[in-house]
């Protein structure tokens, strides 16, 4: 199976999705105007990880901004994770001083059930 | 013919003389005017240098204010500065019909059902199991541009004519 790389933009976050090393990771910016249409490539990808890569899986998420469709997106990406059978672990990276951030990632972590860690990054991560 | 007009004094300048900028638009919005002003308003924003908590409320009122407009009406009016209070203001005018009307003031009165103290729980029960809105989302926009501004979002219809209304919507976000 391939890999999922996508380079960031102004509006889209950097995915990287390595099928081999079982490691998601989304970082940047996820403000698209079309957020369904985005993160439908990576749900498709997901579907074919989660049939063909049992075992454990990392998923990273380190995201500056995120709108609120994309918020949606990104619930549904965790969710199908979730429904998968594979073991993975979520990690919520969120700015020392950004508690929205932070809450979003404990909202996250209430809805979805999987591990999740909470990681605070501090101006010299 | 729709009016474009463009008024803008912060492009390429540094901190200091972004200390009276504005930004202004009046016209066509899609997805790439949408982004010249997105940057455009950052550089404004970032004339104040705010805690990053606030800096980042500020910039997800500006992005959800110039997402609806380029979703939602593809035209219209934005704006954003400072008032002399030192709050950053943020205001976008679109036309609506009757009926697109009716759908924002049903979402607007959702948003506003919660009382601040009870607005995460309200996002976080939409965001579980609210179902998509045909722009994509969930109906948390809104709501996102009352916790980010600390319940200072002001919204009106003043008729324009042919039945239409122009919705005028203000966020405020204070230091």
């Amino acid at each position: 199976m391939e890999d999922l790389i996508i380079e960031r933009t102004a509006k889209t976050p950097h995915v990287e999705f390595l099928a081999l090393d079982k490691k998601l990771t989304l970082a940047g910016r996820s403000i698209p105007e079309n957020s369904i249409q985005f993160y439908d490539q990576l749900l498709a990808w997901t579907n074919d990880f989660c049939a063909s890569h049992p075992g454990q899986v990392e998923v990273h998420v380190k995201l500056e901004y995120f709108n609120t469709s994309s918020s949606k997106c990104l619930m549904d990406l965790l969710k199908r994770l979730e429904q998968c059978d594979c073991e993975s672990e979520v990690f919520w990276y969120y700015e020392e001083e950004d508690e929205d951030m932070q809450e979003a990632g404990e909202d996250y972590a209430a809805i979805i059930q999987l591990p999740f860690k909470l990681v605070e990054m501090t101006s010299d991560d | 013919m729709v009016d474009t007009s463009i008024h803008k004094n912060s492009r390429d300048l540094n901190r200091d003389q972004c200390e009276g900028a504005s930004v202004h638009y009046h016209g066509i919005l899609s997805e790439k005017q949408s982004e010249v002003l997105l940057g455009w308003s950052e550089q404004v924003l970032e004339a104040h240098q705010w805690p990053l908590q606030q800096h980042k409320r500020a910039m997800r009122c500006i992005i959800e204010l110039l997402q609806n407009l380029s979703k939602h009406a593809g035209n219209g009016q934005y704006a954003c500065r400072w008032d002399d209070k030192g709050a950053f203001v943020l205001q976008s005018v679109n036309a609506v019909s009757p009926s697109e009307k009716k759908d924002i003031q049903l979402a607007l009165n959702q948003a506003n059902e919660p009382s601040l103290d009870a607005l995460r729980d309200s996002r976080l029960d939409k965001l579980a199991e609210g179902e998509r809105t045909k722009h994509g989302g969930a109906g948390l926009g809104f709501m996102d541009l009352r916790a980010c501004s600390n319940d200072q979002v002001h919204a009106e219809f003043i008729p324009c004519g042919n039945e239409q209304s122009d919705f005028v919507l203000t966020v405020r976000i204070h230091p």
